[in-house]
């Protein structure tokens, strides 16, 4: 009898572990069929000249994703376009690498399609790219940023713009015409100090958090013509007298004016945005996902946009960021996966899921349509993307910790804005020459 | 569990010689305890021993993302050494972990005195007190960040209501605040599971033993202090490794509450790693330095193990 359930015991042990080997990788696949997994074979035969793809989407664009791809399947029976949205896109994707259970198409944040593409994780489609009618249409700096040597990797998909939102209240308070943001760094300045009162600072920036200051703070670098890296991304520009007095502008609005929230140093984007959105801050600098919560009265204060101030009042300068679509190398069905970019790059998901929910359409052919017709915030975003950029680095994630390093010391006044950005730029050159 | 304990439970009886007779019904026993083992043994090598190994190997690699790896030798673990930044994060990590740790205890130890008590609604008070620690520490990270926000946390109000401090406390700007604002945080949400490991240990001790002292005349703290201390000792070894393990390898609430911040000084071991690893990249120096860390927390374990070891033992 002993025997019998020791046997019975191991028995269920055993098949437990074969379960465990055998499911994990399965339940990563979804429906998609792999020569391996032959316990799908029901419906392998049936769905043998099917299509069955996964494309990965950030959190940001994925209710986007999800309809265009609702509405495709509609015309397009037999395809099936699986949106998965994963928690954290850069991981998650690196972890799907590295054990080969990849998705077919991913929409990822611009600034690491160089990365992806460097180390061959992304489909060459320059052909591709090039035949479309409306390549032109792109902004120069996004469709730089999806090359690699060269070749394209990425087509833009969901732009995500930088520009300066302020508090028409606050401003007609303080006597400031609620029309009409500061052009300058001198009135940015002048406003910041006439906006903070008891109540309130006059600017609120996230110097916490590397990705918001890129995202928010570098436009002050390009505008004052400056930039963040050479060219081909080889070498920091930072220690530049340029992109130094761009740091000093935030150490004075910090120090010396004293119109900036103390706590900014550990301050990422909500914590910045939170401080604006309840009116503990006048100006900020958010992104155009923001001007469409505030067309839309989510936010509760009455706020207006214009561009990121820049030095002299003329060049102007913006991030253009968001995200892009990319094919992935052990895509099964390049065809089919094209066939799915281009169609979000149509009218039918640019402008009727995209441009009437206020995210900006990556073509700037379709700019001009009835819903942005009503919003003159739109023609801001419109002017920020023309004029936005990109910093373009193989390895931006780990610029980020020199660069943060380097704002935060000078932001809290440890070291000057020149040493701080001196001892960052020799950082990131010993990253960039590894 | 011990090593004798260990080939008691494979070899049972083996040194009973009128067991040795019966063969078959010893390979049987055997075989029937292997099966009691077997889970814990297949979760190790799954989620332990094998990733060990591969972690191992790694960190002799120039590990990348895609493409195949170059070997490097011993060059990771020789980096190591020269980087700055990594020891700065191992000094920061023991910084938190000795401050951290005794905070606990202090706390946890109040709490299990208080709820060892038989009174009405002790049960209440012991959930109360444990409750915290259910929550999960990045959720626990952001509501506390809220509280020690500068602007609108309502720790910076309640301060100033009482007429503690002038002006509003910037808790996260620097290290000298945000170390002991997360350390309180810690202890607030961990200090339950601490307790609960010493109610357990107050409650192994047989009231006999009590009896028995009080009988020949110990007053209730010579009780305390001769009797109830000694015999919690390998309890308060086994919570203090399972507190120091946690601290050492602290990352969610730095994470989301200082970012590491302001120039990586709150940027804790496990954090470097995990940038080192999934937002470099760097597969095989991540290793490496994990692999650091694992002889460091092997030899804390050892060592603390060895100091409050089990007297009766």
């Amino acid at each position: 009898m002993k025997k019998i359930v020791c046997l019975f015991i191991v028995a269920i042990l055993l098949v437990c572990i074969a379960g465990c080997t055998q499911g994990s990788p399965e339940a990563n696949t979804d429906s998609r069929s792999t020569p391996s997994t032959e316990s799908s074979s029901p419906d392998n035969a049936a769905d043998s000249d099917s299509v069955d793809l996964e494309v990965w989407v950030r959190a940001d664009f994925y209710e986007i994703l999800l309809k265009a791809a609702d509405k495709y399947m509609a015309s397009h029976p037999g395809v099936t376009f699986n949106i998965v949205q994963p928690s954290d896109m850069s991981d998650q994707f690196a972890l799907a690498l590295s054990s080969g259970e990849t998705p077919d198409i991913v929409s990822m944040d611009c600034v690491l399609i160089p990365y992806y593409a460097s180390i061959g994780a992304l489909a060459d489609i320059t052909d591709r790219f090039n035949a479309l009618a409306y390549s032109s249409t792109y902004s120069g700096g996004l469709v730089e940023l999806a090359q690699y040597e060269g070749k394209q990797y990425a087509v833009p998909f969901a732009p995500d713009v930088s520009v300066m939102l302020y508090n028409k209240d606050h401003f007609e308070a303080a006597g400031l015409d609620p029309e009409v943001g500061p052009a300058t760094w001198d009135e940015l300045i002048e406003y910041a100090q006439l906006l903070t009162d008891e109540e309130h600072y006059g600017y609120v920036f996230g110097a916490g958090d590397p990705g918001t200051m890129m995202f928010t703070y570098v436009p002050y670098i390009w505008s004052n013509g400056g930039d963040v890296m050479n060219e081909d991304g080889t070498k920091s520009m930072l220690d530049q007298p340029k992109s130094v007095e761009a740091l000093q502008l935030m150490c004075d609005l910090v120090s010396k004016y004293k119109v900036c929230p103390e706590g900014i140093t550990s301050y990422g984007w909500t914590e910045s945005q939170d401080a604006f959105l309840s009116g503990k801050a006048s100006m900020i600098v958010l992104g155009s996902g923001a001007v469409w919560s505030m067309l839309t009265g989510q936010y509760d204060i009455n706020a207006g946009i214009c561009l990121i101030p820049s030095a002299d009042g003329e060049n102007y300068s913006s991030f253009s960021g968001g995200d892009s679509l990319a094919i992935v190398n052990d895509c099964e069905n390049v065809e089919a996966a094209w066939d799915f970019i281009q169609y979000c790059q149509s009218e039918d998901v640019q402008v009727e899921e995209m441009a009437q929910y206020g995210q900006l359409p990556s073509r700037s052919d379709l700019f001009d349509n009835k819903y942005f017709e009503a919003n003159p915030e739109f023609k801001v975003l419109q002017r920020a993307l023309e004029v936005g950029e990109a910093p373009y680095s193989l390895k931006y994630n780990e610029m980020y910790s020199p660069f943060i390093d380097g704002v935060q010391a000078a932001v809290s006044g440890a070291m000057t804005a020149q040493e701080a950005f001196s001892k960052a730029a020799e950082e990131i050159n010993i990253i960039l020459a590894e | 569990m011990g090593k004798a304990k260990v080939n008691d439970l494979l070899f049972p009886l083996r040194s009973d010689p009128h067991t040795m007779k019966n063969n078959t019904s010893d390979i049987k026993q055997r075989l029937c305890n292997m099966a009691f083992i077997l889970p814990v043994i297949t979760i190790n090598v799954l989620f332990f021993v094998i990733p060990l190994i591969k972690v191992v190997y790694m960190s002799l690699f120039d590990w990348k993302l895609q493409g195949a790896p170059d070997f490097l030798g011993l060059q990771n673990y020789i980096r190591i050494f020269s980087d700055e930044k990594f020891i700065n994060s191992l000094i920061f990590t023991f910084k938190y972990a000795l401050l951290v740790t005794p905070m606990l205890f202090l706390l946890a130890f109040l709490l299990a005195l208080l709820v060892n008590q038989a009174f009405r609604g002790v049960g209440i008070f012991r959930t109360l007190y444990f409750a915290p620690v259910v929550i999960s520490m990045t959720t626990c990270s952001l509501v506390w960040l809220w509280i020690y926000n500068d602007l609108y946390g309502i720790l910076n109000y309640l301060l100033t209501e009482a007429g503690m401090i002038a002006q509003n406390v910037t808790w996260m700007n620097s290290g000298a605040t945000s170390l002991p604002a997360v350390c309180f945080m810690v202890t607030w949400k961990m200090a339950g599971f601490t307790m609960l490991m010493l109610l357990a240990a107050f409650q192994s001790i047989d009231h006999k033993i009590y009896e028995a002292a009080s009988i020949d005349g110990a007053s209730k703290m010579q009780g305390f202090f001769r009797i109830t201390l000694p015999l919690i000792k390998p309890y308060v070894a086994l919570a203090m490794v399972i507190s120091v393990i946690g601290s050492v390898l602290a990352f969610e609430q730095f994470q989301v509450m200082t970012k590491g911040g302001p120039s990586s000084s709150t940027l804790t071991a496990v954090f470097y790693i995990y940038n080192t690893s999934f937002k470099y990249f760097k597969f095989g120096y991540g290793s490496a330095m994990s692999m650091i860390l694992l002889v460091i927390l092997g030899a804390l374990s050892y060592f603390q193990f060895k100091v409050l070891r089990d007297p009766a033992q």
